[in-house]
């Protein structure tokens, strides 16, 4: 009787043990399991920004190929809107020329009204701040989104004044701001580049200036 | 087996973009300029998943998803509308015409990739 109440009393202790042991097995995994979320978190928050850089590089990379990837003057003013519209987000700009005199003059644009174009001056507002810091300027949305700089040998050529972007498209960001620096160093040169060839072309001149 | 994916859009530059954001998954990509080469190959190759610009030359990507939806050859390819015009009105349309989803460009590489991989069952 009295092995039996030991054997019971024995069997009830390690069970008690048994169950400490899962309890606290249990909260070492709800711990493990805690630590795994917190890293499949982070890594994926890693991912999507890995996948986002590598959706700015090739929107910068797609931007300067097209850019430099003709030497057709129409060619280079499409590229320039296509990245303004598809990459930047606006459907609403103009790409302008410096004329001798500095007037500006519309080489292409895309929704922008004859008015609007017509009250543009390159001794005013933001076109005339870009082309006196030759940056990029962002300004207020209610004038203008931005305006990017033309310059070829550190001489202003132009710019690319954006209007209104689109609806969906709240504000700029950090792609955009880079995606202004690419254009303001490669697309004056690709349009003076085309420039050249057509000219060499209308001359009969070689085309191998560029 | 890869999936093949038809991108349609008459700008390089977009093109350009898809290839490359699409280039991680392995897929089978074509490409068409308008809406009517965009039906065309559609029906030639048939695709696992087509992207669709709205605004384009010769056919429009509206007009296109009509004629895809009106094709028993190409009437279930699911669809993506890709477009700048957010309007209600114009994705109203995308949807009575049987789109299956659309983005908005600028493209957002994350949402094209997951809105590409619901549709494919990954």
């Amino acid at each position: 009787m009295a092995d039996d109440k030991l054997t019971c009393n024995d069997l009830l202790r390690d069970t008690r043990r048994y169950i400490e042991e899962l309890v606290s097995e249990n909260e070492r995994l709800r711990g493990a399991a805690a630590e795994a979320a917190g890293d499949r978190r982070r890594l994926e928050e890693r991912f999507a920004e890995v996948e986002r850089q590598n959706s700015n590089l090739a929107a910068l990379y797609a931007a300067s190929y097209q850019l430099h990837a003709t030497v057709r003057r129409a060619e280079v003013l499409l590229a320039i809107q296509e990245i303004v519209v598809n990459l930047i987000g606006s459907e609403e700009l103009a790409i302008l020329g410096v004329g001798p005199g500095r007037e500006l003059v519309a080489l292409a644009s895309v929704g922008v009204s004859p008015a609007q174009l017509a009250a543009l001056r390159a001794d005013a507002g933001l076109v005339a701040c870009a082309l006196a810091s030759q940056q990029p300027e962002v300004g207020p949305p209610s004038e203008m989104t931005a305006c990017i700089p033309l310059a070829v040998d550190a001489r202003p050529v132009g710019a690319i004044a954006i209007f209104r972007l689109l609806r969906h498209k709240p504000a700029l960001d950090l792609l955009d701001l880079e995606l202004f620096k690419l254009l303001a160093s490669h697309a004056a040169n690709a349009l003076y580049c085309a420039e050249l060839h057509e000219r060499g072309e209308r001359t009969g001149a070689g085309d191998d200036r560029c | 087996m890869a999936k093949k994916i038809l991108l349609v859009d008459d700008s390089s530059t977009v093109l350009m973009m898809e290839q490359m954001i699409l280039s991680h998954g392995r897929y089978r990509l074509s490409t068409a300029r308008d809406g009517e080469e965009a039906v065309a190959r559609a029906r030639a190759e048939r695709p696992d998943l087509i992207l669709l610009d709205v605004v384009m030359p010769r056919m429009d990507g509206l007009e296109a998803l009509r004629a895809l939806r009106a094709d028993e050859a190409t009437e279930r390819i699911p669809v993506i509308m890709v477009t700048t015009r957010s309007e209600a009105d114009c994705m109203e349309t995308g949807f009575a015409r049987g789109c299956n989803d659309y983005v908005t460009k600028p493209v957002n590489s994350v949402e094209l990739l997951a809105k590409v991989r619901n549709l494919l069952g990954e």
